[in-house]
């Protein structure tokens, strides 16, 4: 990716606040219920397991694991995208426990592959907003 | 059983168009497609508008007004109805609307129900910058989690799920090929059907990628087209068709996994079709079709082995081993699903639903299933966060020869 065409609106959802300015920062936080222990991803007004409004913010080492990819040939939605075919749409299961869906930078869309390390980044054409991107890292 | 007492007695189902107005494909507005259907629905009963007491529709993805289902009531004219019911949950519309229709008759509310579904995805009239059939969610989850990270629709979420099966269990692309090549054999035989033409495998494999894995075979056209059906209660259905159709067993699941990890290749119907089978009484092996909601061949494979007739992780070898056409072991999709159909917008569900009523009905022309009695039906739809989809409905239906008494 070498733009970022659509940013999330970050004032629409109060409650996330501290995920979106984590993002900002370099960042990320998940939520975890403070009744029962879960962590979930999105943000929610809630847990959704326990419906606890007593959240804690857990800050993420960025690392985890390529659950699944997809690389878009075509625009069909997100038409803002176009510029950016084809690129690499991952859900990466992080190693604090949830999942986010981002995308897979630094590498060709041909170098991904599921069970793939990666590592989040915040530099480049992300750096300072409310996104996060991840990069293939060495397994150690 | 909460469906006894109610009968699915007639159905219709339209063409479908690409809307190119300079190409000179057929037009006709969302409330010319509802009229059409009840028009049909109507005389092939030989009933009157002012017998309906009861009316359901799908909020269409089209733009439409904010109190859209009286408004279509108030242009058809039907008047002083006791129920009217709306349903908005992608491609599980449709049958979650028929659920609810049968329980406003099971609950005495209203007596005849009549439902339309029709959708534009390709409107010529419509008025947006972006050209978009549908308006982009404008919040949520799909703005701000997924949007933002260039995700490309059903195409690129439900591919998701593809990948996760085939890197955690070996599937093929050319085991997921031979749904696609037998449902388009299915609609070469099915005259409401948009594709007519065979593929084979060389097409498949060659058609190109628009989400990978997805390939274009893999993906549903999206057309205009309507679908429509009559419900009313059981002693009431002999005086209007020969073959009344029943609601043997169902089974629901909306949002299947809360979950830290949820499994993208499991579907609610691990759950909902066991219910179904056991509400009908009825084992898998028992039914004479399938009519699986098929946005993509992953998720009918997923449907295959959530409902039993595999193990998880075992579609791939099932469908190559199993003849899934409508004269062999186990026929699926026996018209050609929406994947060679076409996807009528949110009234794709009904594609699945009016096939199933018309084997039942032994309607099904060149692509009849020998002596069908009963068959399963699913509704899915809704695409949730890094997961496959939300709204998961099961319903077996039989007739009068398969119905248990």
């Amino acid at each position: 990716m070498r733009e970022t065409p659509v940013l999330p609106k970050v004032g629409q959802e109060r409650y996330a606040t501290p995920f979106y300015e984590g993002l900002e920062e370099g960042v990320i936080r998940i939520q975890e219920c403070a009744a029962c222990s879960k962590r979930q991803h999105f943000p929610r007004p809630w847990c959704q397991y326990c419906a606890s409004e007593e959240t804690t913010w857990v800050e993420c080492s960025g690392r985890g694991v390529v659950y699944s990819y997809t690389v878009p040939h075509r625009v069909v939605e997100a038409q803002e995208f176009e510029d950016q075919l084809p690129y690499v749409v991952a859900i990466i299961e992080l190693d604090e426990g949830p999942r986010i869906i981002s995308n897979i930078v630094g590498c060709s869309v041909d170098e991904v592959d599921v069970d793939m390390r990666v590592g989040a980044r915040f530099d480049g054409p992300a750096a300072g907003k409310p996104l996060v991107w991840f990069e293939p890292v060495a397994v150690r | 059983m909460p469906f006894e007492d109610v009968a699915i007695v007639e159905i219709a189902e339209s063409e479908k168009s690409r809307g190119n107005l300079d190409r000179g494909d057929p037009y006709q507005s969302l409330e010319k497609y509802h009229q059409q259907m009840a028009r049909e629905i109507l005389d092939s009963v030989e009933l009157e508008k002012d017998d309906i007491d009861g009316y359901g529709m799908v909020s269409p993805g089209a733009s439409t007004p904010l109190v859209y289902p009286p408004m279509l009531v108030e242009t058809l004219g039907f008047e002083d109805l006791e129920w009217l019911g709306t349903t908005r949950e992608g491609g599980a519309s449709a049958v979650s609307l028929l659920e609810k229709a049968a329980l406003a008759i099971e609950g005495g509310v209203a007596n005849t129900v009549l439902c339309t579904i029709a959708d534009l995805p390709i409107d010529p009239y419509r008025d947006t910058e972006s050209g978009y059939a549908w308006d982009r969610d404008q919040r949520g989850f799909a703005r701000n989690h997924q949007l933002p990270y260039g995700s490309q629709g059903p195409n690129s979420k439900i591919a998701h799920a593809t990948r996760r099966h085939m890197a955690e269990f070996g599937t093929t692309e050319d085991q997921l090929g031979e749904i696609a090549i037998t449902q388009r054999h299915h609609a070469t035989l099915n005259p409401l059907a948009f594709f007519d033409e065979e593929i084979d495998m060389d097409d498949y494999r060659s058609s190109p990628i628009i989400a990978s894995p997805h390939r274009l075979l893999d993906c549903v056209m999206r057309v205009n087209g309507a679908c429509g059906f009559l419900l009313t209660r059981r002693d009431l259905a002999s005086d209007l068709v020969d073959t009344p159709i029943f609601i043997e067993g169902h089974g629901n699941s909306i949002n299947p996994q809360v979950t830290e990890r949820p499994d993208i290749t499991r579907t609610g119907l691990v759950e909902a079709g066991q219910d179904a089978f056991e509400r009908a009484d009825l084992q898998p092996a028992a039914v004479d079709f399938l009519q699986l909601y098929d946005d993509y061949p992953i998720v009918v494979l997923m449907q295959l082995e959530d409902l039993g007739y595999c193990e998880k992780g075992e579609g791939g070898t099932f469908v190559e081993q199993t003849t899934l056409r409508y004269d062999g072991d186990l026929p699926v999709n026996t018209g050609g699903g929406q994947l060679s159909c076409g996807q009528p917008g949110l009234a794709s569900g009904a594609i699945q639903l009016l096939e199933g009523v018309r084997q039942l009905k032994q309607q099904g022309g060149r692509r009849q299933v020998p002596g069908a009695q009963s068959g399963v039906v699913t509704g899915t739809g809704g695409i949730g966060y890094a997961q496959n989809l939300q709204s998961f409905y099961s319903i077996v239906l039989t007739n009068p020869e398969g119905h248990n008494a």
